[in-house]
């Protein structure tokens, strides 16, 4: 959930698909020496673009099929790299402030209340754009930079407010 | 660099044009498609699974977007979890990068996956909501 989150590159161009770019560094012979001796049948396996360009009898997921159709996959990745890297005033960058003083506190996790991020990002992020979370009831809030380049804020529950 | 950042300049000023953000702004994603990739000595690989040793149809994960997720970030969790037991959590990546071993204990069931989804959502339902519609009632736009 925090990866998708923090997720740094998706493509949200597609009518009503959008794809998230995740990176993952496992080696995919370890995990499918795991699968086989638990009995699983699902067998991992990282292919390059030339790779799948050289075999044509793969019969890959239809929806990868139609995105390295329209974009250059790998270049997208640069480009959310790049934006990046981008100094503040170039960003889009918009502020999720929330307002939890008992935040991440109680012992019990609730993947909706806790992932409030998650739900809202869901909501309005697209590519390109940087949404940071602040708690004003931990006393987190932007800095004055961040303030000054923010494009919007999204406050959310006022104290009295607060679930 | 100076492209990219006319680009978002455009598509911001539309998207908060006014204090209120209009209903057509929000996304409304009907599929969350998951791709894990990797990036080794200038070549960039993505990670497929296919559903038998030999099957030569290889997956990645993805999800149809349904009521109990809210928002399209949890279609893709749950398309994840799903589609792949749990395999590509960052505990099983944790175990796999100090060599412990994955024991099935380790996975997810998707049936338990989706009857959790339910419960929690009903839960959420309760507990969220009216902060949704606050928050949604009151973008602000800086300056």
């Amino acid at each position: 959930m925090n990866r998708l989150v923090n997720c740094s590159c998706q493509y949200d161009e597609l009518e009503g698909e959008i794809f998230f770019f995740l990176e993952y560094q496992n080696d995919a012979e370890a995990l499918n020496a795991f699968l086989a001796d638990l009995g699983v049948e699902r067998c991992f396996k990282w292919l390059s673009i030339e790779d799948i360009k050289k075999n044509q009898t793969l019969k890959l997921h239809s929806s990868f099929v139609q995105l390295s159709a329209i974009i250059d996959l790998e270049k997208h990745i640069e480009e959310s790299k790049i934006y990046h890297s981008l100094p503040l005033d170039k960003k889009g960058i918009y502020v999720l402030l929330v307002f939890r003083p008992n935040f991440n506190k109680g012992p019990e996790f609730d993947p909706f209340k806790d992932h409030t991020a998650a739900l809202f990002y869901g909501i309005y992020r697209r590519n390109k754009e940087t949404w940071l979370f602040y708690n004003a009831g931990a006393g987190e809030f932007p800095d004055e930079e961040i303030s000054k380049h923010t494009k919007g804020k999204l406050p959310l529950s006022l104290p009295s407010m607060t679930v | 660099m100076e492209g990219l950042s006319k680009e978002y300049q455009q598509q911001s000023e539309s998207k908060f044009s006014n204090n209120f953000c209009p209903r057509t702004e929000y996304n409304h994603f009907r599929k969350a498609t998951v791709l894990l990739y990797r990036q080794t000595l200038g070549q960039t690989k993505f990670l497929f699974y296919s559903k038998g040793i030999d099957d030569s149809c290889l997956e990645v994960p993805q999800g149809e977007f349904r009521g109990v997720d809210s928002a399209i970030t949890f279609t893709a969790v749950r398309a994840i979890l799903e589609e792949t037991y749990g395999l590509l959590s960052d505990s099983t990546f944790n175990k796999l990068a100090q060599n412990q071993k994955i024991t099935k204990e380790d996975l997810f069931n998707p049936k338990v996956v989706q009857f959790l989804y339910a419960f929690c959502f009903l839960v959420y339902v309760h507990r969220v909501s009216h902060n949704l519609n606050f928050g949604k009632a009151h973008i602000l736009q800086n300056g």
